[in-house]
């Protein structure tokens, strides 16, 4: 489990926009996955079993209270994530990119986020966000509708080579 | 279907992340050739390819790994489920208990910087604790000097845990809670009668204050500074016993 801690962090920070709950989700995540080790089935991959329960306790536990107080989610705005030193320590790309992504509703941010960053297939994604797989695909298609309307990545010096994935 | 129909948006985008069967792969490329807009479109789509992963992969190279791998190494075992199942329902309630208070702690400090404020957003998560939010906790003392470090570094003081020992409560965890850059020092107890109960400090520059009190969802707060940190002890013991501690606290902390 421990090779996948950044992972399911940087997942907890794209769901909730904040370092502190992604922290919180990271450890609520581990200790329900020991609790359920007997549901793991060999050889299967275990980052995607984490990535659902992160996403579960995410949506049915944490969000969901948070906008039962009234509270809803953080705005792209007002995130922590990003800011202050932070953004110093991001490639000013990565953190284009990153800006961009997080400005989709959050339905669409964590489909993008598992398709082309966790590199899921459809059918994988469907099933770590337990949703049929024409949402996924609707999902898709807006969040890319939406992307396809920036202008280009600024031209600063490239280190990537290509495009996406 | 009818196999005639333009492709959708959804369509042109599972083409183009190749998620599509050779037969409605082939019937895109048809589809495209015989549709100069459908391929303006589909380029249109693509305009949204972005180095997703380089991106990303920048931001896991912040994760705190450190702090992730020691919550990791002092999980309890996993071959004791009565445990476990505690231990599970008191991380799922600090859990909630994060989400909400990072957005009330993080509103309140934007809305206000008042020295009074932090009181109410630390006794809004206080509200929020039960025993079995601590029970469960490690308390060995190596974790409690290494989370005592860690308030140290970031609040410049220099704490003990023999400062910090009270009579009838028991020292469970040191932590901080930190929103936009201004951290909050909590120091939780768990009192055999009155639950959880917390002493709780962050910089002040504002004076010494002698002690005073309040009361905020339905627990007891007494409150001081120091020339350079305001504290608070705030929980369900009665008020009198509350200060008792506090005086306690006080002394041992400014020597």
């Amino acid at each position: 489990m421990g090779q996948h801690l950044a992972r399911l962090w940087r997942y907890g920070l794209l769901l909730s926009r904040q370092r502190h709950v992604a922290e919180d989700l990271v450890q609520a995540t581990c200790v329900r996955a020991l609790e359920r080790a007997g549901q793991y089935v060999p050889g299967t991959r275990m980052d995607r079993w984490l990535l659902s329960i992160l996403h579960s306790i995410w949506l049915n536990e944490v969000r969901a209270r948070r906008v039962r107080q009234g509270q809803g989610v953080v705005d792209a705005d007002s995130q922590l994530s990003f800011d202050g030193e932070h953004a110093a320590q991001t490639h000013v790309l990565a953190a284009q990119v990153i800006r961009r992504v997080d400005a989709l509703p959050e339905a669409q941010r964590e489909t993008v986020y598992l398709a082309y960053v966790e590199g899921l297939s459809y059918r994988e994604v469907a099933e770590v966000l337990q949703v049929p797989m024409g949402t996924v695909m609707s999902r898709l298609a807006a969040a890319r509708v939406k992307l396809a309307e920036y202008p280009p990545l600024h031209a600063v010096p490239n280190p990537f080579t290509g495009e996406r994935r | 279907m009818n196999d005639r129909a333009t492709p959708s948006d959804e369509q042109l985008v599972a083409y183009l992340d190749d998620q599509l069967d050779v037969e409605q792969r082939t019937r895109i490329d048809t589809a495209i050739a015989e549709d100069s807009t459908l391929n303006l479109r589909l380029q249109w789509l693509a305009r949204s390819n972005l180095p997703f992963k380089q991106a990303y992969a920048e931001m896991a190279q912040q994760a705190p790994l450190d702090r992730l791998q020691f919550m990791l190494d002092t999980l309890p075992s996993p071959e004791r489920p009565a445990l476990n199942r505690r231990w599970f329902l008191a991380a799922a309630a600090s859990l909630v208990v994060g989400g909400v208070v990072a957005d009330r702690l993080f509103l309140g400090w934007q809305s206000s910087q008042q020295t009074t404020n932090w009181r109410g957003l630390v006794a809004d998560y206080m509200s929020l604790y039960v025993p079995e939010t601590l029970e469960h906790l490690p308390s060995d003392e190596a974790s409690q000097r290494a989370q005592l470090r860690l308030i140290d570094t970031r609040l410049g003081l220099n704490l003990a845990s023999t400062q910090l020992t009270l009579p009838r409560s028991e020292f469970k965890r040191a932590q901080i809670l930190e929103y936009e850059g201004v951290p909050i020092a909590q120091i939780t107890y768990l009192d055999p009668t009155h639950g959880p109960m917390a002493l709780c400090v962050t910089r002040s520059n504002s004076g010494s204050r002698h002690f005073a009190h309040e009361r905020r969802h339905g627990m007891n707060v007494v409150y001081w500074a120091d020339m350079e940190h305001a504290w608070m002890l705030i929980g369900h013991s009665p008020v009198a016993e509350l200060e008792d501690m506090a005086k306690v606290l006080r002394t041992r902390l400014s020597t």
